[in-house]
């Protein structure tokens, strides 16, 4: 049953025994006034059943471009602004923005505020998603209290965006062959954002001009024009990775990589 | 002689291009996105459309176009899943034939809208908005009790009364009219035969068309999975 096409309007082929618990994830919506459950989005529907038989889950894998945040998520936002305690950070384009608390971060207190200024690039986790109110989000690692790689991206790194699906194959997919391949090229770090943002870095990065450090006598010059083509070059072939059948893959690879 | 094209703007969240019969149309669907202050509604979704025709400027007419799928998309579209949000359609014609001739002054709608309905249903499911149940609209010509389906603008010209006449296709079936228009002389009995025999011929585009077009995207969707 799971991995088939499923449309809006489709029947849903779950269990409707009442003594089953039915959890319903993306692509599902209940009817409020009928109580019926219906799905709303194309895509692959996957049915998940507990052992013992008393619990289901029922969800639409599909793909979109537009980013609905949800609690637990982990995304890359764009300060865009300052509101009061807060900051404003942008998701996507046109998106609503969403509010990140100064208080949000490891050791901040009212005195010892962190810096970012506008412009700057954030990893962090989505705390509390209703639509009717304004989301928020926090660089605090919930279990630890530490910052657990949450917080300001480096300007060093290279962002880009991908489909959603994509991003989610990335960030879930321990066994996603596309990082491992893009391995085997370069060094690289990587943080992807499950609202389709992606911030890589592949050794020192992108480095401005004035940033370079003048090399003492008789060092070798570090030139980082490598680090900037491979960067680059990691974005490009993620970019067109989307849209490869897996055994184009290491040939797109190879194409990306060629004069560095 | 239909052929859909998904995703292929890039900048959009959605977009279907549509050639049905004579007439081409590409829709977008951008959103939920955040909606101008006047635009918000408390508890759901408010919708934008935009209709532009493929020569000159937006008149009336496309105004016109743009009430009867607005109706339309209103009562299909999850609303309340995307409260204070803002979904925005915009459908551009790039070959109509709604005239016969430059210099005829009628001025016919009906394949026009059939085939924006019909594409901003590929566009919606491309941008992944949340709808109730799919839907399917034909454009049908009447001539002494005779159907022609996605007439031609001489057909249309010829025929007692023509339609426009969209389903909500629920469990593979048309269980509800969502939107009738229609044009001309014809006696009630004649009307209902017209909607029966339509019932038929939208199943049909649904599970001949639609599934084959959708199913085509989502593999493209997941062309890297192995």
């Amino acid at each position: 049953m799971s991995g088939d096409l499923i449309i809006p309007g489709d029947f849903l082929p779950i269990d409707t025994d009442s003594s089953i618990k039915t959890t319903i994830g993306p692509g599902i919506y209940k009817n409020p006034q009928t109580q019926s459950i219906l799905p709303t989005n194309a895509g692959l529907i996957n049915i998940q059943k507990s052992k013992a038989g008393t619990n289901q889950l029922v969800y639409i894998e599909s793909n979109s471009k537009r980013y609905t945040p949800q609690t637990n998520d982990f995304v890359i936002g764009i300060v865009t602004g300052v509101i009061g305690e807060s900051y404003k950070v942008q998701l996507q384009d046109f998106s609503p923005a969403v509010l990140l608390s100064m208080m949000a971060f490891p050791n901040a207190t009212k005195k010892n505020r962190p810096n970012l200024k506008i412009g700057q690039a954030v990893y962090a986790r989505v705390s509390e998603a209703i639509p009717e109110i304004e989301t928020e989000l926090e660089c605090i690692d919930p279990t630890t209290g530490k910052e657990g790689g949450f917080g300001l991206l480096d300007e060093s790194g290279y962002i880009f965006e991908v489909n959603l699906n994509f991003a989610r194959e990335l960030l879930f997919n321990a066994n996603s062959i596309f990082l491992e391949k893009l391995a085997s090229k370069c060094k690289f770090e990587i943080a992807v954002g499950i609202n389709g943002k992606v911030w890589i870095k592949c050794g020192e990065g992108i480095k401005i001009e004035k940033d370079r450090v003048v090399p003492e006598e008789g060092k070798p010059v570090r030139d980082n024009t490598r680090d900037l083509k491979s960067t680059l070059a990691a974005a490009g072939f993620l970019v067109k990775c989307q849209k490869l059948r897996v055994d184009q893959i290491d040939a797109e690879l190879q194409k990306q990589f060629k004069n560095i | 002689m239909t052929s859909v094209n998904t995703s292929l703007l890039q900048k959009s969240d959605g977009s279907a291009e549509l050639l049905l019969g004579s007439t081409k149309v590409i829709a977008s669907v951008t959103g939920p996105i955040e909606p101008k202050a006047r635009q918000e509604l408390p508890n759901q979704a408010s919708l934008e459309i935009l209709i532009r025709p493929a020569v000159g400027l937006a008149t009336t007419r496309e105004k016109l176009l743009e009430d009867k799928l607005r109706s339309l998309l209103q009562s299909i579209i999850v609303r309340f899943k995307y409260p204070r949000q803002l979904i925005q359609v915009v459908v551009q014609f790039l070959i109509s034939d709604s005239k016969r001739t430059e210099t005829d002054l009628v001025d016919y709608t009906s394949n026009d809208l059939n085939a924006a309905i019909n594409c901003c249903y590929y566009a919606l499911i491309d941008a992944g908005i949340a709808l109730k149940a799919s839907f399917v609209s034909l454009s049908i010509a009447v001539k002494n009790g005779n159907l022609t389906v996605n007439p031609t603008v001489y057909e249309l010209a010829q025929s007692d009364s023509h339609h426009v006449i969209c389903f909500n296709i629920e469990k593979g079936k048309a269980n509800k009219i969502l939107l009738l228009e229609s044009q001309g002389d014809i006696k009630e009995d004649e009307l209902f035969a017209m909607i029966s025999k339509a019932v038929e011929e939208a199943e049909k585009v649904h599970h001949e068309q639609q599934r084959k077009f959708v199913k085509e995207k989502v593999e493209n969707d997941y062309v890297w999975k192995q």
